[in-house]
């Protein structure tokens, strides 16, 4: 990390430039299929600068150099210069994971690389021709200069141009030529302005500076409103320091609102407009607060530190209906419908305003915050223990009433501890909440990954989405990425044939990959699906033999579906060439592994040339869960609810051994028997058979013989995962009502232990 | 904690000077376990508790007594006696749990008794008897000499490796 960097700001910084760069990388893939789209070109040179701007803010010079280079070969892009090709997009994915890396350096506190020399000068040649100089432009933006703008830059774009008033530029054409250089000087103005503004000593000196810059500029082009915004510098660079201090942060705050009419300006030139603004209440605002008069119009603009806002509470942005009948060029449709919320939004805060502090310190609206993961984690901990302290008020509360109460003195006892029972269940359920997060944060990154693939191996293939916005817990949606990303390669690489292939068969070129999500009572069934050639079973069992992960005879033995599953054996491949993809018979077996952490049940279902289904169902949630309480020898465990099939009593008559496995008839079935008593070490503490709980994943069924049944219950899921104590049969352990510890049976690998099948793929 | 004989050595337990290295003096918390006084840093030791409802975790190592519930967080607990080898003992009055951290993990251990706090210089501390063979030297990171006690440093982090996990295991079986 460089020196002098705020570690906050930093690891802000970095949080946010991540899930922009996660939105890059889905976004560009997008846009090679919707090549027309200029919404999303904007989307993407908006997060890119984005980055860049925020990262020159840090001084973070290597990551800025080469986000500007990728900017400006995107820019090209942009202005529809140049057409949207596999090879521009290429470069501009390779840019991202170049970015990507520069972020994990950072993060790691490194230094980051400036960026593959050949990456950058496929980006220059993209870009090269803007007349913008981009090739010295690159590694020549001031460290830490263009920090404000950029940070702005995205209301920035939420108001087009500052809510300029827009006229054809018409320049003669020697005039014309110098454009672009001038916009850049124009822009390197703004960010020495902004630059000193964020500084505040030695104001008045770059100030000077910048009104140096800025009015050559209106003056040779003859635009008004650069002249205006000059004269408007050089007042304030005279005056500045002699400002009262009180009104100090006014005028900063409207010099940076100066700062972002100049950079707007910036941009209306270099997309041929002349922009006009109506700086008269503004000016005459700005030459108040010089002289130590704050404007109570201002005052919610200084509270939110926003200059947007003291352009809004002027008049600047346009503020009242009439405003978009004024834009009389080109872009005026976009310009207008994307200045009124803005504007609405001025309107609330000059209402909010004269309804005093409180209205006015509502300031803009922003919706969500950013919580840091941990304060998550201690908030659902604690609302873990409420839960068990309320099972053990409630506990305590039936000993005093069968001690007896005056009946008064019951009945509210009893009233509040309803409430209490009540309001832990709310508070549980909205914390809960709070970290559930849309399966779509891992299905947008798929697009890339799949496009990749699809290059690669020189498939063509579609990604098809559905039920991205079901949301799951945080952990779930963490322990799902590895497994999805397998599934997928594995999907594209193995199951869907080449284009010729395909045809050959009789389907269509493009194979599909279908992924979907939806909700099913206290789960999220996933599936991904393809049209691909489907699993051949013959060949997958063969090979499973030929590792020796089963025996002829068990192969024999097996159904189907069981064979199926032996994809996920660990060391077991069939493609027939090892690629850096898929291939290497590792990947599969951490989707088993995974999803069996999570509690989760997966299913393939497979028709030759028909495709494949692999299906994961998994718990909303790996925090808290109903569980059926039972007895086995002198301890309680605790056996998922939604692993159970049933409750039998087995007679004796059921109960068989099937080489040398016990077993016991369950109408038409056989099932093996687990003496969970043995299983566990416990003491035999009655000759009672006890009770056979009918317990099922996927295709998978066994009986447990326990001993007792004590009920069913909501247990909060504590990890188990000591070294010491992660061997046995056990996914968690759980806190009772006494504080005392219960474990929760892993029925995953007890189902595994008695299974051919399961246990090679264990 | 119960204050055992004080010898020249041993620092009262209200000594202000809590952080260990004070006058490059070692802070350590010793303790009983069969017939032997033994030893940890002070730093490493989170908390000593009486003795709480242990659940028994199958198929765990043979020393692991089991699990806790430490407020609201579920961590393994060792017997020592088992750990070294010892016949097991029922849990008297005077038996504490001692939770330490381990390289990240929290672990508890039960002990006879719990002794004091004391400082010691390093210079009485020698290092473990060559001559001494067998899984019990590998732990112990010296023994310090405190004029008619012998103190048993711990070194926790091999203790409680879990490296040695199956050893152990296959020379309990």
């Amino acid at each position: 990390m460089p020196e002098g960097a705020d570690p906050a700001l930093m690891q802000d910084f970095l949080t946010e430039a991540w899930e922009l760069v996660e939105r890059l990388d889905a976004d560009l893939v997008t846009l090679e299929s919707e090549p027309a789209s200029a919404a999303l070109l904007d989307q993407i040179f908006r997060a890119l600068h984005t980055i860049k701007g925020a990262a020159s803010f840090l001084s973070l010079g290597a990551l800025t150099g080469f986000a500007h280079a990728a900017e400006d070969a995107l820019n090209r892009l942009r202005k529809g210069e140049i057409r949207v090709t596999p090879p521009v997009i290429d470069a501009m994915l390779r840019s991202v994971d170049v970015l990507r890396g520069q972020l994990t350096a950072i993060g790691g506190g490194y230094e980051p690389s400036p960026g593959p020399e050949d990456l950058i000068a496929q980006l220059r040649a993209i870009a090269g021709g803007t007349g913008a100089a981009p090739a010295t432009h690159a590694s020549a933006v001031p460290a830490g200069a263009r920090g404000p703008t950029a940070v702005d830059a995205p209301k920035d774009a939420s108001v087009p141009f500052c809510g300029a008033r827009l006229r054809p530029l018409n320049l003669a054409a020697e005039k014309a030529d110098i454009l672009p250089f001038m916009i850049e000087d124009l822009r390197e103005s703004v960010a020495q302005m902004d630059a000193a503004l964020a500084r505040g000593d030695r104001l008045g000196v770059d100030l000077q500076a910048a009104a140096a810059a800025v009015r050559p500029i209106g003056d040779y082009f003859q635009l008004g409103a650069l002249r205006r915004l000059g004269e408007l510098i050089e007042i304030s660079s005279a005056v500045i320091a002699a400002a009262p201090p009180d009104a100090r942060a006014e005028c900063v705050l409207r010099l940076r609102a100066v700062a972002l009419l100049l950079s707007a300006a910036g941009d209306c030139l270099a997309a041929g407009h002349e922009p006009e603004w109506e700086l008269d209440t503004f000016a005459s605002r700005l030459e108040g607060s010089l002289m130590g008069s704050t404007n109570p119009q201002s005052l919610p603009a200084l509270r939110a530190g926003d200059p947007l806002l003291i352009l809004a509470a002027d008049g600047m942005i346009a503020g009242d209906p009439g405003a978009s009948a004024r834009v009389d060029s080109a872009p005026a449709a976009g310009v207008r419908a994307e200045a009124d919320a803005p504007g609405d939004r001025a309107e609330a805060e000059r209402r909010g305003d004269k309804g005093g502090e409180r209205g006015g310190a509502a300031g803009p609206a922003e919706s969500t915050v950013r919580v840091e993961v941990e304060r998550l984690e201690t908030l659902l901990n604690l609302v873990g223990e409420l839960v068990l302290n309320k099972n053990q008020i409630m506990g305590l509360s039936r000993q005093l009433r069968s001690l007896g109460l005056p009946h008064e003195l019951q009945q509210s006892l009893s009233g509040a501890l309803s409430d209490l029972d009540r309001l832990t269940a709310e508070l549980q359920v909205g914390v809960m909440r709070t970290r559930m997060q849309p399966l779509n944060k891992l299905f947008g990154k798929y697009t890339r990954v799949v496009r990749d693939l699809a290059r690669k191996t020189g498939k063509e293939v579609e990604l098809v989405i559905e039920g991205g916005e079901t949301e799951v817990d945080k952990s779930v949606l963490e322990l799902l990425a590895d497994p999805l990303v397998h599934m997928i390669r594995n999907s594209v690489d193995h199951g869907l044939e080449k284009p010729e292939a395909r045809e050959h068969a009789g389907k269509s070129r493009v194979g599909t990959v279908r992924l979907s999500a939806q909700h099913q009572g206290g789960h999220v069934r996933v599936a991904i699906r393809d049209d691909g050639r489907g699993i051949d079973k013959a060949r997958v069992g063969a090979k499973a033999v030929e590792r020796g992960l089963i025996t002829g005879e068990q192969l024999a033995a097996m159904s189907d579906r069981e064979v199926c599953r032996l994809i996920f054996a660990p060391g077991l491949s069939t493609a027939e060439q090892v690629s850096d993809l898929s291939g290497r018979g590792v990947g599969m077996d951490v989707v088993l592994t995974n999803i069996n952490t999570l509690g989760g049940q997966v299913t393939v279902e497979s028709s030759p040339g028909g495709g494949t289904m692999i299906e994961i169902l998994i718990p909303l949630t790996v925090a808290i869960m109903p569980a059926m309480m039972v007895g086995i020898g002198k301890h309680d465990y605790a056996v998922p609810v939604s692993c159970i099939r049933e409750i039998v009593r087995p007679e004796r008559r059921q109960l068989r051994t099937l080489g040398g496995q016990p077993v016991f008839r369950l109408r038409d079935s056989v099932l093996p028997l687990i003496d969970m008593r043995d299983r566990l070490g416990e003491a035999r503490s009655s000759e009672n058979d006890g009770f056979a709980v009918v317990v099922g994943v996927g295709q998978q069924a066994a009986g447990l013989l326990v001993d007792r049944l004590i009920g069913q219950q909501e247990v909060v899921i504590k990890p188990l995962d000591d070294a010491y104590t992660s061997g046995g049969p056990f996914s968690g352990a759980t806190i009772a009502e006494d504080g005392e510890v219960s474990l929760i049976l892993d029925v995953i690998r007890l189902l595994r232990s008695c299974s051919p099948a399961e246990a090679a793929a264990a | 904690m119960a204050a055992a004989s004080p010898s020249a050595q041993s620092g009262p337990l209200d000594c202000p000077a809590t952080h260990a290295g004070e006058g490059g003096l070692l802070q350590l918390v010793s303790f009983v376990v069969g017939e032997e006084e033994f030893a940890v840093p002070i730093l490493a030791v989170q908390e000593i508790n009486r003795v709480l409802p242990i659940t028994r975790v199958p198929q765990s190592p043979e020393f692991v007594e089991g699990v806790i519930n430490l407020r609201g967080k579920i961590i393994p607990v060792v017997d020592l006696r088992r750990r070294f080898g010892l016949p097991a003992a029922e849990p008297s009055p005077d038996s504490r749990i001692v939770v330490v951290e381990v390289s990240g993990r929290v672990i508890g251990f039960t002990v006879d008794r719990v002794n004091e706090v004391l400082r010691i210089d390093p210079s009485v501390v020698e290092p473990p008897p060559a001559m001494a063979t067998g899984s019990r030297t590998d732990y112990v990171s010296g023994v310090g000499k405190l004029n008619d006690r012998l103190l048993i440093l711990i070194e926790l982090g091999r203790l409680f490796g879990v490296g040695t996990i199956e050893q152990i295991d296959r020379a309990a079986a």
